[in-house]
């Protein structure tokens, strides 16, 4: 019986992916880490950081990978990042250079990643153009959310997906 | 010369108007204060006050003046006072003597009336009384000049109580060093204290601080004879040129810029090295002296705006565009404000840095090469050019080396010491609690400012990340204080609100976050 229900589920599965209606949210992520070839010394940095800035964002990287769906992840990425920026900040320095920094570096790369990743699962999608639309409407929205305050997220980083986001809604109008 | 003469009139605190209640004050203290018409002076006021208007004003303005008059009549003042500076070391004396003119004559001026109105400009009660005093023991005729002297260029600037507090500890200093901290000196240092640099509400402060106006004078008593000799020259041949003022120049803001690079390095002046004695000795300035002679000969007889503009990487001017220094790498925001502080500091290295354009985040430049070498001397590596991922900076142990490293040598050996209370929005309380010491640090970061020392900031981002700008004036009590900063990343001066600062959130021109961290 137990095989049977099994069996059903797999091919339900089947079906929604063929059908191509598989929510992109519930999918196991795959993230390109780094994302930007040039932060290639803030996770070197960050690899010689406090424990707190290195656990926290590996505790990062698995929500962002996660099945949940994006805004889920994004929200859960955005409070942790609290908790951990405030840990991390507490411990006493461990390199002259502030670690601090080199860890919002790499999250702004995590962040940029995911968003790469969700806009191309949303793209090579087999959905109708609208509801492609529809959804890369919604992540601009989920970026606006995300409220740093640094010059470099958004004078930059922001900006840059932001971009992305619009080229790829100007293709599937 | 309208605007002066206007200043003289309207725009003079009838500070002449003692009213009955302060003459009592001045006889309930034990001072021998001496109010008669022989030891005070005429104001210069064109006519006379409406009596009745000054004492609706305010109860708080017995002399008949109220906060928004006096701050109105400062700005005319100094404006008017900005195009008259030229003039005043080829015309009337330095100590104004000649200033009434043909002003009408008003009710005096006198030590207890100077007194009433440094308090009504913000000395403390204690303050006033000692100004009081300090004019009351002059003798009778040199109380006639001095307070003439205040009347005419303290109490009418843009800066009259941190000018009067400067007036009092170089008094003590001249009483003490008559042949060394002069009249002049003592005059031409607290009007460098009193006049705005520029007229924008961002150029209020002094090219002078009482910081640096009395490191100046402690320079200038302890350094060696022949330097004190060369120093004089230079202060005797500033805005010259050929022997006349040069047109345009502005001989008291040189003046006050020489004394200023000779208070930034009173200790290398005061102790001079063996090889400064045997320059000395033969007739040579000590390399101290040579620094500051060389840079007095750079700014002899500049013009006015260009002398000013190139002795502070700050943006002090209203031309809608950001002049600021700025940081050439993502992560140098810490180097380039120790190098804004120390610019504020010492106009020779002001100067220095003015070789080259301030303002850009072009690398390969003498602004850059230096910024990249404190950023590595710190431990920060190689800087990332911008625009590109800012992954590292300074620790804040590390930015308080680089500080006492880079600033102390044009502060006497300044040592910041390191202020941390980070932001925790977790709870009500938690955030309360962050407001109360952001409140706090800026009441300690405020003292500091108007006796004239710069602090550098720390500011957390919201979302994480850290940035350092650096203060430079404070203006206002209480709530409705405002904060000059200079911002590295954007190569922006503003004004930011004490309360924006307490709440968090806060608009440092480059990004949003929290002040969390300072270098008093």
């Amino acid at each position: 019986m137990q095989v049977g229900n099994k069996l059903l589920a797999i091919i339900a599965l089947l079906v929604c992916f063929l059908a191509g209606s598989f929510d992109v949210g519930a999918e196991i992520m795959k993230l390109k880490i780094p994302y930007q070839p040039d932060t290639g010394q803030c996770y070197e940095r960050l690899s010689q950081s406090n424990q707190e800035f290195r656990n926290g964002f590996e505790s990062l990287k698995t929500i962002a990978t996660s099945s949940d769906a994006f805004a889920d992840r994004l929200d859960k990425i955005l409070k942790s990042n609290e908790e951990i920026s405030r840990k991390g900040k507490a411990l006493p320095p461990q390199q002259p250079w502030r670690e601090e920094n080199a860890y919002v570096c790499c999250v702004y790369d995590l962040l940029e990643s995911l968003f790469a990743a969700e806009e191309e699962s949303i793209v090579n999608s087999s959905a109708e153009n609208k509801e492609k639309g529809n959804k890369l409407n919604q992540l601009l929205k989920n970026l606006n959310k995300v409220d740093f305050g640094s010059p470099q997220w958004n004078g930059r980083i922001k900006p840059r997906i932001e971009e992305e986001l619009k080229q790829n809604l100007a293709k599937v109008r | 010369m309208s605007s002066i003469r206007n200043v003289g009139g309207s725009g003079t605190p009838p500070v002449n108007s003692e009213s009955t209640a302060q003459s009592q004050q001045t006889t309930q203290s034990n001072q021998t204060t001496s109010t008669s018409s022989s030891d005070s002076v005429q104001s210069t006021r064109s006519g006379p006050q409406p009596q009745g208007s000054t004492q609706t004003t305010s109860n708080q303005t017995p002399t008949g003046i109220s906060a928004r008059d006096a701050s109105q009549r400062r700005a005319e003042h100094d404006l008017g006072g900005v195009a008259q500076q030229a003039s005043l070391r080829g015309g009337p004396g330095p100590t104004g003597a000649s200033v009434t003119g043909s002003a009408t004559p008003a009710a005096p001026v006198t030590a207890q009336s100077v007194a009433t109105t440094g308090r009504n400009l913000g000395l403390t009660a204690a303050e006033s009384t000692q100004l009081r005093n300090t004019l009351n023991a002059m003798p009778a005729a040199e109380r006639r000049t001095e307070l003439q002297f205040l009347q005419r260029h303290i109490l009418t600037s843009t800066n009259p109580d941190r000018a009067l507090r400067t007036y009092m500890d170089l008094r003590t200093q001249h009483d003490a060093h008559p042949t060394r901290i002069t009249n002049d000196v003592v005059h031409d240092l607290t009007r460098g204290v009193a006049h705005r640099r520029t007229d924008s509400t961002r150029g209020q402060e002094g090219i002078l601080t009482q910081e640096t106006a009395n490191q100046a004078a402690r320079a200038m008593v302890g350094m060696p004879e022949r330097d004190y000799d060369l120093l004089q020259q230079s202060v005797h041949d500033a805005g010259q040129r050929n022997g006349r003022t040069a047109p345009g120049s502005y001989p008291l803001g040189e003046r006050a810029l020489i004394y200023k690079a000779v208070g930034a390095r009173a200790d290398q002046l005061t102790n001079p090295s063996i090889g400064d004695r045997v320059r000395n000795a033969i007739g040579l300035p000590s390399a101290a002296m040579r620094d500051v002679q060389t840079y007095a000969g750079q700014i002899q007889g500049m013009r006015h705006r260009d002398l000013i503009d190139q002795s502070t990487v700050q943006d002090l001017r209203d031309n809608n565009r950001a002049e600021a220094l700025q940081q050439r790498f993502e992560d140098s925001c810490a180097p380039t404000s120790a190098q804004i502080t120390r610019a504020e500091a010492d106009p020779i290295y002001a100067r220095q840095l003015h070789q080259n354009a301030i303002h850009g985040i072009a690398g390969g430049n003498p602004i850059a090469t230096e910024q990249s070498n404190l950023l590595n001397a710190g431990g920060g590596g190689v800087g990332t050019a911008r625009p590109g991922p800012a992954g590292g900076g300074l620790s804040d142990p590390n930015v308080t080396t680089t500080l006492n490293n880079h600033v102390g040598p044009a502060t006497n050996g300044r040592v910041f010491n390191y202020q941390n209370y980070p932001d925790n929005n977790t709870t009500p309380a938690n955030r309360a609690a962050s407001q109360t010491a952001r409140g706090n640090a800026l009441n300690r970061i405020d003292a500091q400012l108007r006796r004239g020392h710069d602090v550098p900031i720390g500011i957390t981002w919201n979302g994480g990340g850290g940035h350092v700008v650096v203060m430079t004036d404070v203006r206002g009590q209480g709530n409705n204080r405002r904060y000059l900063v200079s911002d590295p990343y954007t190569g922006q001066t503003q004004w930011i609100r004490h309360q924006d600062i307490v709440r968090g959130n806060t608009n440092f021109m480059a990004g949003r976050g929290v002040m969390d961290a300072s270098w008093e």
